[in-house]
């Protein structure tokens, strides 16, 4: 793949090298020509000066080429403008970017960002992973917003649902059964696929749904 | 009229002593204080200290309903960060954006977003004068 990152950020210089050394081409933008200099000594032509959120730098950099524009700049306004301009000029590549005030997320992904990544709230998600150990239900990743979250659950001994088929849980819409680890085997589930004790169950949960699964796959006792 | 100004730069500043001037009410929003306050007409200019960026003061500042939101930081891509995050909270509203990029102007314009480029109005200007056109 080729993939251009904006902004030699340490994240922007971490995945330049991450990147690299799985094969893909990069090219990295900055437009701190100090910064650009030294990096250039280190990793060669990946390297370009610029600025990332105009238009001609982007073309001169290979934006009509590049499957991934990642906009990882300090600057939330600047990463706006970089994915904005890709959306506009480059029809095909995917952005990706860095938002670091949560509350422009959503403004983010009314544009059509692809993937926003903010570090605050990953933070705040591993902190909320770690409150709730104890909890049958894990929080594996934050889908949309936070609104709806990718879940992890263990089906505890005696739960409500242990031989009960899917089908018959009546499961709320908000709630959507994505696969079951039981033992070395995956199981796509099916509406008769029966749980058993100690299933490990992924699943799609809305927010309002987390307290009924939560009850589901706990222990009767 | 009910104007909200975003920058208190010299166009924001101007505008907002002139619409004052005119009869509308204008409420100012900067996030340097002292900048307000050396606009020298800043008379009846209701004043909000606070980053225009931000999702509480541009609530605390559309409390009263605006008819037009004129967005004018000293910087590009605040201003146009600060117009659709406006433009998402209320979608009636009036919003005129000042951009210096002359290509950023048009692809934005492009995006539906009413667009003041002092480049171009200049260049514009400069192609009439006598002697050049």
């Amino acid at each position: 793949m080729y993939i251009i990152i904006v902004g030699a950020s340490k994240a922007g210089i971490s995945l330049t090298r991450t990147l690299l050394s799985a094969g893909h081409e990069v090219t990295l933008i900055d437009q701190d020509k100090l910064k650009v200099s030294s990096l250039s000594e280190v990793l060669g032509d990946v390297v370009m000066f610029g600025n990332g959120a105009n238009a001609s730098v982007l073309k001169a950099a290979g934006a009509n080429r590049a499957d991934v524009i990642v906009a990882l700049t300090g600057d939330d306004s600047t990463n706006l403008v970089v994915c904005q301009l890709t959306k506009m000029m480059f029809m095909a590549p995917r952005t990706i970017t860095r938002v670091s005030d949560p509350a422009n997320e959503p403004l983010f992904q009314s544009i059509g960002v692809d993937a926003t990544i903010n570090a605050t709230r990953i933070l705040n998600y591993l902190i909320e992973e770690q409150v709730h150990a104890g909890d049958v239900v894990v929080p594996l990743f934050p889908l949309k917003g936070g609104n709806v979250e990718l879940v992890q659950a263990e089906v505890q001994k005696g739960a409500s649902v242990v031989d009960k088929k899917i089908k018959d849980l009546g499961l709320p819409e908000g709630i959507i059964i994505v696969s079951i680890y039981r033992g070395e085997e995956t199981i796509i589930p099916k509406g008769d696929t029966i749980f058993q004790q100690d299933d490990k169950v992924i699943a799609i949960v809305t927010k309002e749904h987390i307290d009924k699964i939560q009850k589901m796959f706990k222990s009767a006792g | 009229m009910r104007i909200v100004i975003i920058g208190s730069g010299r166009l924001g500043s101007r505008l907002a002593s002139l619409f004052t001037k005119r009869g509308d009410s204008v409420l100012m929003v900067e996030q340097n204080e002292s900048k307000f306050m050396y606009i020298e007409d800043r008379q009846g200019i209701e004043f909000l200290a606070g980053n225009g960026a931000d999702d509480n003061i541009i609530r605390d500042a559309l409390k009263k309903p605006a008819d037009i939101v004129i967005v004018a930081t000293g910087n590009d891509y605040t201003n146009i960060l600060i117009s659709q995050k406006i433009k998402l909270l209320d979608k009636t509203i009036r919003i005129i954006t000042r951009l210096f990029d002359v290509s950023l102007a048009t692809v934005y314009t492009e995006l539906g977003i009413e667009i003041l480029c002092p480049t171009s109005l200049t260049i514009d200007a400069l192609l009439k004068m006598p002697g050049i056109s």
